[in-house]
Formats: structure tokens, sequence, C-alpha cells
């Protein structure tokens, strides 16, 4: 599903955010990647959906070299990962609804298919009685479950979700860690950053531990050890 | 393709709306801009009325001796008619001319009486005279000259000072016509120049409050121009808003206007109204066009940053 050959990633004026970073991720695998702030964790997801080019290495994925990625190219390579955030980032002035259709829209899929697929998929994370309503009428794990949905609507073989938990208390953390176990279990590779020990430890997963940029762990079932 | 450009209004609406006081705003100054443009437009209008009400007024005279005869008037008439410099020759008899100066002085009572007694001498008070009218002031120099060259020379008196101060007064006329019409244009230069420039500033903006929006479009895999086309779309539509605002602020300003024109240049009509009728597509698409153009590049330009995958 992703490989990454060597990659480094440098930002001015002196930061190497990552160091020779070579990781190979299966189709259907669930990895937790942890570590301390600042250790690269955040850089190494937003070069896996081309926020960030790469100053070294190769990355592939699903077989597709986006080392190069042109930036025409982009929007249809974010159109097949779908990508959660410690923010949600949803768009304040478009209700539920709204902010997955648009997701649906920009990609240009036809109303009839947004009309079918959307109910169903505000179902799977159990917000189809809210979906008129706008995200700050919506609590901490409800704007989050929208954004996974909005995440969802292109069936992605890969979800990336950047700390999703950290804005969340433990009980709302709880039910989106569920979430993903079970998109994880429809078949969508997912890979988790987070700082949340118990999360980790409860997950029984493969985690990698990341420190300084490098990789210094990388466990099949594994449990946080900082 | 249908499909998105429907999507595309469909956003743009709903961001006109949803945004409805960045609307105004953005609107609000688009005309203050567009005022700029047609404040000019007027102005320049009005100062090419008024140099050319007062060279229209201007014109010279030739009187003849009182013997010359009717015939011989016509002859010189005919001849510098044909003249390259010259607009129009008319000619004003003596009765003509005392009846002019009659109606000139009006109010002076002694004036008049006095030349009631002239008159009962039979004599004639006035000559007969030729008015000339040059096709350009600057000209005068040379009907004057046409004149003292032509056969008819002795029959007739020039005073050779009036011809002389027209040279003059035309160096002056031009010089400040120029002079207040190059500060016009500097003025309204600068004027345009500031209020483009917060036109610019207010999209500028505006676009920087949708940076997040534009960054969570770009994160669910929006394409460069499904991006912008909403945007470029409600500038589109500001502008119109804007001109028809404009289009009735021009005319409703014009029929206060007008008025003072008429008052200012009695005995000329200088239809501004119909001015603008007969110029309106020239003007007014004219201005849509630039503004158009302008704020469409002043938004692609501020946009760009945020675009940047
Ligand atoms: N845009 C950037 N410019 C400069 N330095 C950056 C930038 N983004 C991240 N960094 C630096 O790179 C390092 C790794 O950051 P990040 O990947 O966000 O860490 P993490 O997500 O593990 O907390 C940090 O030292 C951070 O300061
Ligand atoms: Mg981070």
């Amino acid at each position: 599903m992703i490989k990454l050959n060597g990659v480094s990633k440098f930002y001015k004026p002196d930061v190497w955010a990552l160091n020779k970073v070579s990781l190979d991720i299966e189709p259907g695998e669930f990895v937790s990647i942890v570590g301390q702030s600042g250790t690269g964790k955040s850089t190494l997801a937003k070069i896996l959906f081309a926020e960030e080019p790469p100053t070294e290495g190769r990355i592939e994925i699903g077989g597709w070299d986006i080392t190069d990625i042109k930036q025409y190219e982009i929007p249809y390579l974010r159109r097949q990962i779908g990508f959660i955030f410690q923010d949600f980032k949803l768009l304040p002035k478009k209700n539920v609804y709204e902010n997955i259709s648009f997701a649906m829209q920009t990609s240009g899929i036809s109303e009839d298919r947004i009309k079918n697929v959307l109910p169903q998929i505000l179902k799977i994370v159990g917000l189809q009685y809210k979906a008129g309503r706008y995200p700050n009428q919506l609590s901490g794990g409800e704007q989050q479950r929208a954004a996974i949905a909005r995440a969802l609507v292109h069936q992605p073989k890969l979800l990336i979700a950047d700390e999703p938990t950290g804005n969340l208390d433990s009980i709302n953390s709880r039910e989106i860690i569920d979430l993903l176990v079970r998109i994880n279990n429809l078949n969508t590779t997912v890979i988790l950053v987070t700082h949340n020990r118990d999360i980790v430890n409860s997950l029984n997963k493969r985690v990698i531990t990341m420190e300084g940029g490098r990789v210094i762990s990388d466990q099949r079932r594994g449990r946080y050890i900082l | 393709m249908l499909v998105n450009f429907v999507r595309v209004f469909k956003f743009a609406f709903q961001d006109f709306v949803r945004n409805i006081w960045f609307s105004i705003v953005n609107i609000t100054i688009l005309v203050l801009a567009l005022l700029a443009i047609n404040f000019l437009i007027i102005f320049n209008l009005f100062t090419n009325n008024v140099v050319h009400v007062i060279k229209d007024k201007i014109d010279v005279s030739v009187y003849f001796k009182p013997e010359t005869s009717i015939e011989q008037i016509e002859g010189l008439k005919q001849k510098i008619s044909s003249s390259n410099y010259i607009n129009s020759v008319v000619y004003v008899s003596s009765e003509e001319a005392l009846e002019n100066f009659k109606l000139n002085h009006k109010q002076d009572e002694d004036l008049l009486s006095a030349i009631e007694e002239l008159k009962k001498d039979n004599s004639t008070i006035f000559s007969p005279s030729l008015k000339i009218k040059a096709k350009d002031i600057s000209m005068y120099e040379n009907i004057l000259k046409e004149l003292k060259e032509s056969q008819y020379a002795d029959m007739f008196e020039i005073d050779e000072a009036e011809f002389q101060d027209y040279t003059v007064m035309t160096q002056r006329l031009n010089n400040i016509s120029e002079k207040i019409r190059f500060v016009a244009y500097m003025i309204s230069a600068i004027f345009m120049l500031i209020a483009f420039m917060m036109v610019f500033n207010t999209i500028k903006i505006s676009i920087y409050t949708k940076k997040d929006e534009i960054s969570i479009m770009k994160l669910v895999g929006a394409t460069e121009n499904f991006i912008k086309a909403p945007f470029i779309l409600n500038i589109i539509f500001y502008n119109i808003t804007a001109l028809i605002l404009i289009i009735v602020i021009v005319y409703v300003g014009l029929t206060f206007l007008q008025p003072l024109v008429d008052r200012l240049f009695a005995g000329y009509t200088v239809n501004m109204i119909s001015y603008f009728n007969s110029n309106f597509v020239l003007i007014f698409i004219g201005q849509l066009l630039i503004s158009c153009i302008f704020s469409t590049i002043s938004a692609l330009v501020s946009i760009k940053r945020y675009l940047k995958f």
C-alpha cells in the first residue's frame, strides 16, 4: 500500500523533520505512529497526501510514485485518500450534509449518487439525525465524526488520521477510535498518528515509534513504549 | 462538465448570501472606484465644453467705411467665406448694429436718448460690418493677414489690436485649459489609483478570510479551477451589481447637475444626459470590463498563495 524509501524532509532554516525514513505498510493494516511532539509525525502525514514534497527519498502509494507529483495531479491523489485532523477542518458556513456533499461535488460525483451514498455514510458515523447542523452546533466528537464521514465519501483505500482525538475527551476519543477500527475492518488501511498511550495499548496493532525524525521502533503488535 | 458548472454557480450564490456583509463591502468599494471613473468622464465633458463655449463666443468684426456699397461688402464676404481659416461670416448692416447696441444698453436711458438725437441728423452712427468667426481661435492672425492682402483692403478698417489680443488670449486659454485638465487628470488618476487599491485590498482581505476554506477545499480534492471559479463568478456578480448602482447614481446625479450646467452655459446646449445616452455602451460596458478585469486579476493574484498544493 505505502512504500517509503529513505525519505527525509528539511525545513528552513535548520530542521530535519524526517531523517531517512523507510517504511512498508500493507493493504488493510492498522498502523499507529507515536512519538513525542516535534518528532516528525505530522510531517510524515503531510508528505503522504502531498501537502509537502520530500527533500530526499521516494514515496509510493498504491503503486503510484508520488515523489515528484505534479500540482494538477494532487487533487486526484487526495480523492483516493481520506484524512482527518485534530481540528476537524470542517467548513463553518456549511452544515454537516453540505460539508460532506461538498467533498463529493468537488470531484464531479453526480447528485443522484450523492443522494444515495451520503445517508449511508452518515449512518456509519452515527450522524444521520444531525445532518442539518452546522459545525458550531456539534460536540467535538460529532464534528470529528462528520470529518470522518467526509473522508469516507470516496471510499478510500487509505485513511490518515493525524491526532484525531487530540481535542476530545476520553469517551469521545474511544468512540472515534472504535469507528476507525470498524473502517479498518471494511478493508481500509488506517494510519493513526497519536499521543494517547491508552488507545495505542488497547489497540494491540502495529506501532511505529518516532524520535527526532527517525523511526526508532516498529512492532507488529506493539505498545506505547516512550 | 455541466454538473460542475451548475455547482460552481450554486457555491458562488451560497457564498454571496452567507457572506452578505463581505458582498456588500465589495460592492460598495467597487461603486466608489467606478464613481471615480465617471467623475473623470463628467469633468472632462465639462472642461471640454467650457473651452468650446468660450472659443465659440469669440469673433472679430471688420468695419466698412460708410461709402462702401452692399455689393462690395457682399463681394468680400463671398471671397473670404471660402477661406480655410474661417468658419462663418455674417453681415451686420448699420441698422442691425444700431438695434444690437440698443438691446445691449437697454438700461442706459441717457445713452439711448443721445443715440435718438444723433439719428435725427440722419447720419449713420454704426458702420456696416462683417462678423467673422474663425474655425479655430488660433487662426485669427492668418485671417488678419488674408484681409490685409485682399483687394478690398482699403474699404475697411481693422482694429489690429483686436486680432492680436485674440492670439494672446488663445495662448492663455489653451494654457489654462491644459493646466486645468492636467490637474484634473492627476487628481482623478490619484483618486482612481486609491479606489482601485481599495478594490484590490478588499478582495485580498475577503480571500484571506477564506484561506481555511480554500485549504479544506484543496484537502478534499478540489481542483484549482473548481476552487477559483466561484470566487471569480462572485466577483463578476459584484461588478455587475456595482455597475447597475453606478448607472443609477450617474443618471440621478446628472439630472441634478444639468440645470446648473444649463445656467453656466446659457445659450449653449450641453446635454450631459444625452451624451451619456449616446455613449452608453462605450462608457458603461467599458467600465464594467475594466473593473471586472482588474478585480479578477486582483482575485487571482491574491488567491494564488493559498492555492499552492
Ligand atoms: N512548515 C515548517 N517550517 C519549519 N519547520 C517545521 C515546519 N513544520 C514542521 N516543522 C518542524 O519540523 C519538526 C517536526 O514537526 P511535526 O512533523 O509537526 O512534528 P509532530 O507532528 O511529531 O509533533 C518540528 O521541529 C517542527 O518545528
Ligand atoms: Mg503533529
